[in-house]
């Protein structure tokens, strides 16, 4: 008996000092981090009812997290995919919520700083380190430290895309990061630049297709494709997408026929997008394919001079289906558009209304009704113009007011107060700009519309106050850099902002 | 005995037992069956503690995965994983039981004090002959819960689909009914195993019909006691996972008791239809 005891003691010594310590530890991590989310999710659910205390004890709660379970320490021990490489990741997610939190406090420094360390420290967590520099990238814009997080998008563009061993795909951040760089240096008129990354894109991302597994290769190559087409490199654009067509399943070939078109057509290869076109259509004659496809044909044929064989590829999508989808308001405005430039008026009029009779909460309906005040005032037919604008107003007026949908209330409301501004009603107009922004804070338009509130202010001998309050909101929280800076100049019309 | 004497049997052995196990110390006699559920709940709960996981680790990524040692999913597979471990648990250490149980009903029936460690140690004794005793009836239910997985994907009509659980745990009892009785010939007359079984045929006359009674009733008692997942909570299970390891040691004291009260009325049946010269008392 006593040796049957003894023998079960061996035994569970032996067993004890087989245990894994890192499974421990991922367990104890793992809860830290639970309860720290949880307290999260239960200060978010509060919304605007949540204080800057609770923030405050959420921010403290990923923080312990953090220094319980250092990120430096962790990731530096991280050589697989196991137990020791989980408590890096949650201890790296520990560090990017703190900061998150802290950002949402109005702490963009902090936040700022913590996402820096998650880069110094995670070398064997790149998606959390793209997750940090894209948190960063943004962060710093808040912080109108441009260059600076035009070097997050340059680091960003630079990592392997396939470095994640957990990854579902390659990561989508980093292969948008060289086109989101270069139209930003563009924006800056930095051309130079902007040609040198997408070159540098272009290597590095042929470099890692030559390297990857055939899972990867479809997403890398129609990366590499945006690239070049981004650098105007029609033939090279096309042939990247046609490397990944090699190894794509039957089913995805109509997909990938269309994808092409739709390449050269961003790539200014009009001929290639007809051809390309064609070759869809006559796989898959879905709405998804054959109409894009179509459309896709239609503004290539526009670019070659061919209005005839645009207008009847329009009309293919508008027949082919009885509801053509979102297809349809694309395919109405863009053919009046056509229309209207060949001189065809009363044609293009009908499109335009017919446009608003069929889809009258689409923002291509609320456009093509501007467009037709534009053409009036263009041909020197004020009144006409006017009515036009005044007839508008009341149909948008009548929309927005039984229609909440939010795309109904932000573009019906832009466009509202862009036909105020026609008619001269500049006060009301101003209030339309702003009720829009603080219906819509985050969106890019409803910002510079704010900025152009703002202008409009300033020119009333009461409203300097509200003009620099505007401005002032705009540049410490807007989510677009070029309102920012633009709110930072004295007068937002003066730098271009409409 | 007529068919409704015979059931009505089977419904006073329950309610006997029942009566018992209120006034004496038998209830302690199951007492090893739950100790040994909280002790497999608690190392699956934390079976990540080095102390643990080298064993414990291998065992629940083939049983459950890896996710199974992380928090919360560890807690939230927890109802099932306590399930299949009472299952098990049933199964070994659950004739042991059975058979301590036995004796202390049997000793209290007759007037004498019915004392729950002397009865889990002369069970202890018997232990291997019990569990031979009780394998025709594990194997039984082993054996239709197998079949009825199997049938999952089968092509069968939505009604057969139905109808098909209810008809495999009418087969069950019926089967464990055939088979409730050598646990107690072992227990209560010392009989070699071979022979308890060898004398399932001769228990089914008198014995069958109580048998069911019993089994159906602590079935349909049972009924609102499954292993409940922790979001069944709802957010005190989100909120503390760990609520889910409480609640699956403490839905282990209805089974424990219905095991108790299912030996209990066993042993009384036994002895009033079933035991030779002996008369229900």
């Amino acid at each position: 008996m006593r040796r049957g005891a003894l023998l079960v003691l061996a035994a569970g010594a032996f067993a004890a000092g087989c245990g894994d310590p890192a499974l421990w530890a991922r367990w104890r991590s793992d809860r830290a981090i639970y309860h720290a989310q949880a307290l999260e999710r239960r200060v978010l659910a509060k919304g605007s009812r949540a204080q800057d205390a609770d923030l405050a004890r959420v921010e403290a709660g990923f923080a312990a997290v953090a220094a319980d379970f250092p990120t430096s320490r962790w990731a530096a021990a991280v050589n697989d995919t196991g137990p020791v490489h989980d408590v890096a990741l949650t201890s790296a997610r520990a560090t990017f919520e703190q900061a998150a939190t802290a950002a949402r406090r109005g702490a963009d420094e902090r936040a700022a700083a913590l996402w820096a360390g998650i880069e110094a420290a995670d070398a064997g967590l790149p998606g959390m380190v793209v997750a940090s520099r894209l948190a960063r990238a943004r962060a710093l814009v808040r912080l109108g430290r441009y260059d600076e997080s035009l070097a997050e998008w340059a680091g960003l563009a630079e990592m392997d895309p396939i470095a994640d061993p957990r990854r579902a795909a390659p990561s989508a951040e980093v292969l948008d990061a060289p086109l989101v760089l270069a139209s930003e240096l563009r924006s800056r008129g930095r051309d130079a630049a902007a040609d040198s990354v997408l070159r540098r894109a272009d290597g590095h991302l042929s470099a890692v297709l030559a390297r990857a597994t055939n899972d990867d290769r479809p997403a890398l190559a129609d990366g590499l494709s945006r690239v070049r087409a981004a650098r105007r490199d029609a033939p090279g654009a096309l042939a990247a997408l046609r490397l990944a067509l090699r190894g794509a399943p039957n089913w995805e070939i109509p997909q990938f026929a269309e994808e092409l078109a739709a390449r050269a057509l961003e790539a200014g290869a009009p001929e290639s997008v007809v051809a390309y076109s064609r070759w869809a259509v006559s796989l898959d004659d879905t709405r998804r394919v054959a109409g894009n496809a179509w459309i896709a044909a239609a503004r290539a044929w526009t670019r070659l001079g061919q209005p005839d064989s645009a207008l009847a590829d329009y009309d293919a999508v508008l027949s082919r289906w009885i509801d053509p989808g979102s297809l349809g308001p694309v395919a109405r405005f863009e053919r009046a558009m056509l229309l209207e430039e060949l001189g065809e008026w009363e044609r293009a009029h009908a499109e335009y209304l017919a446009l608003q009779a069929v889809y009258p909460t689409q923002p291509l309906s609320f456009e093509g009704a501007r467009r037709v005040v534009d053409y009036y005032q263009s041909q020197n037919q004020h009144d006409l113009a006017r009515l036009a604008a005044q007839g508008e107003v009341a149909i948008l007026d009548r929309l927005r007011a039984s229609n909440r949908d939010p795309g109904v209330q932000r573009n019906g409301g832009r466009v509202r107060a862009e036909l105020l501004l026609f008619l001269g009603r500049d006060r009301e107009a101003e209030d339309a700009l702003l009720t829009t922004w603080r219906s819509f804070p985050d969106d890019s338009t409803s910002e510079a519309g704010a900025l152009r509130a703002a202008a409009l202010a300033a020119r009333r001998p009461d409203g300097a106050a509200l003009a620099d309050s505007i401005r002032a909101a705009l540049r410490r929280s807007a989510a677009s850099a070029t309102v920012r800076r633009a709110a930072g100049a004295l007068d937002g019309a003066e730098v271009g902002v409409h | 005995m007529t068919f409704w004497e015979l059931v009505a049997l089977g419904l006073l052995a329950c309610g006997r037992a029942i009566r018992t196990a209120f006034r004496s110390a038998v209830a302690l006699t199951w007492l090893p069956m739950l100790a040994l559920q909280a002790l497999v709940i608690l190392a699956l709960a934390v079976a990540a503690h080095p102390l643990l996981s080298g064993f414990m680790a291998p065992l629940l990524r083939a049983v459950s995965g890896d996710d199974a040692l992380r928090y919360p999913q560890g807690f939230h597979r927890l109802p099932a994983l306590a399930a299949q471990a009472w299952f098990f648990g049933a199964a070994i250490v659950g004739p042991l039981c059975t058979g301590a149980a036995a004796r202390a009903f049997a000793a209290s029936g007759a007037g004498r004090p019915a004392l729950a460690g002397t009865a889990l140690l002369e069970a202890l004794r018997r232990w291997p002959s019990l569990w031979l005793a009780a394998l025709p009836g594990a194997l039984v239910v082993v054996g239709l819960d197998a079949a009825l997985a199997q049938l999952a994907g089968v092509r069968i009509s939505g009604p057969t689909r139905a109808l098909l659980p209810l008809l495999a745990g009418g087969l069950q009892i019926a089967a464990q009914a055939a088979c409730f009785f050598p646990p107690m010939l072992v227990a209560l007359e010392d009989l070699n195993p071979f022979v308890a079984i060898a004398r399932i045929p001769s228990t089914l006359e008198h014995g069958f019909v109580p048998a069911a009674v019993v089994l159906l009733l602590v079935a349909a008692v049972m009924q609102p006691f499954g292993w409940v997942a922790p979001w069944a909570l709802g957010d005190a299970g989100h909120d503390l996972p760990e609520v889910s390891g409480v609640l699956a040691v403490a839905q282990g004291l209805p089974h424990a008791a219905a095991g108790l009260i299912a030996s209990g009325a066993g042993a009384f049946a036994y002895l009033a239809a079933l035991a030779p010269g002996e008369e229900l008392r």
